[in-house]
C-alpha cells in the first residue's frame, strides 16, 4: 500500500523542477532578447499559462482525499494459482 | 537586454538598417508541433472514456491521470519556450558600418560574431524548394575577405531584397569611408619627380 500523498510530493519535486527550468529559461531570454514588446509578451503569456495549469490542478487537488492509499495489488492482478 | 539603441561597439554614426529573423514560418511549424502533444492527452481521456466509462470514476485513478497530464503538459510547454527562444534570440542586425550575427544554440550556448562591411567580398541569396518560392524566404551567403567560414542569414524573409540592401550598404560604405581614405593617403604620398 503506498499512501497517494507520496505521489503528491513527486508531483511537486517535478513542478519544482520545472520551476528551476523554466526560470533559468526565462532569465536567458531576458538577459540575451532585444529590449521590445515581444520579449516581455513572450515571458507573460508563458507565466500565465503555466500558472493556470498549476493553480487549476492545485484546486483539484484541494477536493482529494489524500489518505487514500494505492494497492498495487489491485493493479497487476496476482499470479492464478494452479493446483499441483 | 540587447538595446538596439545602444548596440555594443557601436560608433555614433552607426545607424540600424535591419533586424532580421527567421521566417514566422519556421516558429508556426513549432506550434503545430505542440498542438499536436498537446491533443495526446485529451484524445487520451476521450480514448479511455469511450473504452472503459468508469476509468474516471476512481479517485485514485483520477488523481494519477491529473497529474500525468499536468506535468506532460506543462513540460511541452516548457520545451515550447525553449525552441522558441531558440528563434528569438537567433538575430542578425546589419547597420550602417556591420553586421552582426547573434546565433543561439539551444539554451546557454550563444556565438555573437561580428563583420565589418569593408570585409564583404560578396552577397549570394539563395532560395530553394517550394515553400521558399511561395513564401519568399531563404538563405543569404556572405562571403568575406581572407576568410573561408561564410556569414549567412538562414531562413530570413525577402532574402534577395536583404542581399540587395547589404550591397548597397558595402558600395556606400567603401565611398564614404575607404575611397577618402585611400584618397588621402595618395595624397600624402611624396612624388619623386625629379
Amino acid at each position: 500500500m503506498i499512501p497517494l500523498s507520496y505521489f503528491l510530493i513527486a508531483w511537486l519535486v517535478l513542478i519544482g523542477i520545472y520551476a528551476v527550468m523554466s526560470f533559468l529559461s526565462l532569465l536567458q531570454l531576458y538577459r540575451f532578447g532585444i529590449a521590445g514588446p515581444g520579449t516581455y509578451t513572450s515571458s507573460v503569456v508563458f507565466l500565465l499559462v503555466s500558472g493556470a495549469v498549476i493553480v487549476g490542478s492545485l484546486i483539484y487537488f484541494l477536493t482529494v482525499d489524500w489518505s487514500l492509499a494505492l494497492n498495487l495489488g489491485g493493479i497487476i492482478p496476482a499470479a492464478p494459482q494452479i493446483p499441483l | 537586454m540587447l538595446d538596439l539603441k545602444k548596440l555594443p561597439g557601436a560608433t555614433p554614426d552607426e545607424k540600424i538598417i535591419l533586424v532580421l529573423r527567421r521566417h514566422w514560418l519556421v516558429l508556426l511549424s513549432l506550434a503545430a508541433t505542440f498542438i499536436i502533444v498537446l491533443i495526446l492527452p485529451v484524445a487520451a481521456i476521450f480514448v479511455v472514456k469511450y473504452a472503459k466509462p468508469d476509468f474516471f470514476a476512481d479517485t485514485i485513478r483520477t488523481v494519477f491521470f491529473v497529474m500525468g497530464a499536468t506535468i506532460f503538459f506543462l513540460f511541452a510547454w516548457l520545451f515550447m519556450l525553449q525552441s522558441f527562444i531558440d528563434y528569438y534570440l537567433d538575430t542578425w542586425i546589419l547597420t550602417n558600418r556591420r553586421i552582426l550575427n547573434i546565433e543561439q544554440n539551444g539554451i546557454f550556448a550563444r556565438t555573437v560574431s561580428e563583420l565589418s562591411l569593408h570585409r564583404v567580398q560578396d552577397v549570394t541569396s539563395e532560395i530553394r524548394g517550394f515553400l521558399h518560392n511561395i513564401l519568399d524566404y531563404g538563405f543569404v551567403h556572405i562571403q568575406t575577405a581572407g576568410q573561408q567560414q561564410r556569414f549567412e542569414f538562414e531562413e530570413i524573409a525577402h532574402p534577395n531584397e536583404v542581399a540587395k540592401a547589404i550591397m548597397e550598404l558595402v558600395e556606400e560604405f567603401r565611398k564614404t569611408h575607404i575611397a577618402p581614405q585611400a584618397e588621402a593617403s595618395l595624397k600624402a604620398k611624396p612624388t619623386n619627380k625629379k
